[in-house]
């Protein structure tokens, strides 16, 4: 949710219309088997630059091919929980953060997917879930202001951001953070799981002191371009517009931790079989390969990535290249001992 | 009882039993959408994820949700107390005021009302970040070598929601002011008392209504205060509203944030019965 930004409460007055609808409609509403195809489909996103690169990439060539419209709205995760618990499902599928759909899954909120309908051999390693997918990547990397820090002095990796003199930024969560902790001690990328929290509140110890900790995605490239902060870990997603629009920052992505967003349907959500379709044709290869050209975030289809300029792949997180040098984020570690990390972090930060 | 077309026995029509119709329609509002919420939150917090107060043990039973709860407490007596000081004056001010005078004032207390709470607190970041104006400001007066880092943190805080809670300080103590008979100020010196004497012997008891009105409404509003603190607090000064928040949207731990929902309630409610308490009942928010 915070990497993509909006994070409202509830919306009680949708929750109600909804409700009401779902009154309405489980009483005069047809037979599941029997039903005709809907004529609109409702599909909730981060908003904002991911809304609109969705929209030209995925909802405009599904209404296109369906004749099924799609309104869409803020995917506010209590929402989605709120309304699998009152039974009153609107939205067919939810884009969100990959470990929150984790959590979602393991709290029995999303339905199983249907892989007979989506086709996942395309798709590259550790992206394909039973009741979440991957639909794009990101990375949670190193960034820096180009005014403040002199080309060739910026860090490498993290252990050379922990060695960095000057100001610094992270996210203030046991998310991601974690895992550039145990990189900068010296754990490597590919050992990180299953994490060792103790190793990692010790070695962020090291620099506790001197850090901004930022909370919204909205925030961080704020406070690097405005010279907060020197160095900061940050989303490419955030830092790669301001870059091309000519604002003092610049990033690489050695060691990056990827991270996704991720597909779901809620249980319980009216229209099936057309949420499984949709998310079929959102990880199609020519889809993914025009959504990476709106957004800089990484296809899940491997044959996508055949389908794109040299260019564009250089800023891709999932082009092969790039890959090689980061680490996915074990969502599942974080579904099953999250609760654990979560109140060793919040205990070490506030003491 | 009286009969059916009775007109003698029934009960004459009141004032009284008038308001108390008028009670019906926002009691059932509240009913609905206040009171059957809220019990739900509450119950939510025992029954989930199994009977018991297992939720309540995870609370008090670690250090940083206790240090939370803690702060937000502190925070919401600092500000409190920093109202008041600034407050109180202005308000004599105010209250002292007539006509375009009066209107001029009016509007500087009431022109921050109608600014909304987060273009505010936006509006304090600005000021409080290392580039920003105050650091500016220090800078060239050579009162600092270097910019200082501020924010996020509790300075930034305290002057943000100050800043937001002062016109709910001021505009009780205006109303009470207001309201103070002048003639008993001018007894008092008729009768020889000094200036000092007139204002703690005269002025300031009559005023002390307004005084604890202001301190209930601010302290109150500061203990659930959300996006202040969540735009200018750091980890160092975590409030209780933006704990919940997150283990409610971002983790989904419901029952947890339940049971920390139902805990600042308490402790907002156990605090209020204090408070009446210590003013016995002159509250003016009862009605006295």
């Amino acid at each position: 949710m915070s990497r993509m930004g909006n994070c409202g409460g509830v919306d009680r007055r949708t929750l109600i219309k909804s409700a009401a609808a779902a009154t309405v409609f489980g009483v005069v509403g047809a037979p599941r088997l029997a039903r005709a195809k809907p004529s609109q489909m409702v599909i909730s996103t981060g908003g904002g630059a991911l809304d609109d690169a969705y929209r030209a990439a995925y909802f405009e060539p599904w209404t296109a091919k369906t004749g099924i419209a799609i309104t869409t709205g803020p995917n506010t995760g209590a929402k989605l929980k709120a309304m699998v618990e009152q039974k009153a499902v609107e939205w067919d599928v939810s884009q969100q953060p990959a470990e929150l759909a984790a959590t979602m899954a393991k709290q029995g909120l999303l339905e199983p997917l249907d892989y007979s309908i989506i086709d996942k051999s395309p798709l590259i390693k550790g992206v394909a879930f039973d009741h979440f997918v991957m639909g794009d990547i990101a990375a949670y990397h190193i960034a820096w202001n180009t005014k403040l820090v002199k080309p060739g002095a910026e860090p490498k990796d993290w252990p050379g951001f922990w060695a960095f003199a000057g100001r610094r930024g992270l996210w203030k969560r046991p998310y991601q953070t974690m895992e550039v902790a145990l990189m900068a001690d010296g754990v490597d990328k590919d050992k990180l799981y299953p994490l060792d929290v103790d190793r990692a509140l010790k070695s962020l110890s090291k620099i506790k002191d001197g850090v901004y900790w930022w909370e919204r995605g909205a925030q961080v490239a704020q406070i690097l371009i405005d010279g907060e902060v020197e160095v900061t870990a940050a989303w490419n997603g955030r830092i790669y517009d301001p870059k091309k629009s000519g604002a003092p920052v610049d990033y690489h992505l050695n060691q990056a931790l990827l991270v996704a967003d991720a597909w779901v349907v809620p249980k319980g959500a009216p229209n099936k079989r057309e949420s499984m379709e949709f998310i079929a044709l959102a990880l199609a290869a020519e889809r993914q390969a025009a959504f990476a050209q709106k957004l800089p975030y990484g296809p899940v289809n491997g044959d996508a990535l055949k389908l794109l300029p040299k260019e564009t792949l250089a800023i891709l997180p999932s082009a092969e290249e790039n890959l090689k040098r980061s680490t996915f984020l074990d969502v599942n570690w974080w579904a099953e001992n999250g609760e654990r990390a979560e109140a060793a972090f919040s205990n070490w930060i506030t003491g | 009882m009286a009969r059916p077309g009775d007109a003698a026995g029934r009960r004459p029509w009141t004032l009284h039993r008038g308001n108390a119709l008028l009670l019906v329609p926002p009691g059932l509002f509240l009913l609905v959408f206040f009171f059957w919420p809220l019990l739900r939150v509450m119950a939510r917090s025992v029954i989930e994820p199994e009977f018991g107060f297992e939720n309540y043990a995870r609370v008090f039973g670690s250090g940083p949700y206790v240090r939370v709860l803690w702060q937000t407490i502190e925070t919401a007596g600092i500000v409190t107390v920093l109202c008041l000081i600034l407050a109180y004056p202005l308000a004599y001010a105010v209250a002292r005021a007539e006509g375009t005078r009066l209107k001029l004032l009016m509007i500087f207390v009431l022109v921050p009302l109608w600014t909304s709470v987060v273009i505010r607190s936006y509006g304090w970041m600005i000021v409080f970040q290392r580039q920003g104006v105050l650091n500016d400001l220090l800078l060239s007066l050579g009162l600092t070598e270097t910019r200082l880092t501020l924010l996020p943190g509790s300075l930034a805080v305290h002057v943000g929601m100050v800043h937001i809670m002062l016109p709910f300080m001021i505009l009780p103590l205006i109303a009470s002011m207001r309201g103070i008979d002048h003639s008993l100020l001018r007894a008092a010196d008729v009768l020889g008392a000094p200036p000092h004497r007139r204002f703690l012997e005269v002025f300031l008891p009559l005023s002390l209504p307004g005084v604890s009105a202001g301190v209930a409404l601010v302290f109150m509003t500061s203990l659930g205060f959300f996006i202040t603190p969540a735009l200018l607090g750091g980890p160092q000064l975590m409030m209780a509203a933006v704990l919940i928040e997150e283990k409610a949207n971002v983790e989904l731990d419901w029952p947890f944030a339940s049971a920390l929902a139902t805990t600042l309630l308490l402790i907002t409610t156990a605090l209020y019965l204090v408070y009446l308490r210590l003013t016995r009942g002159a509250s003016p928010l009862l009605g006295r």
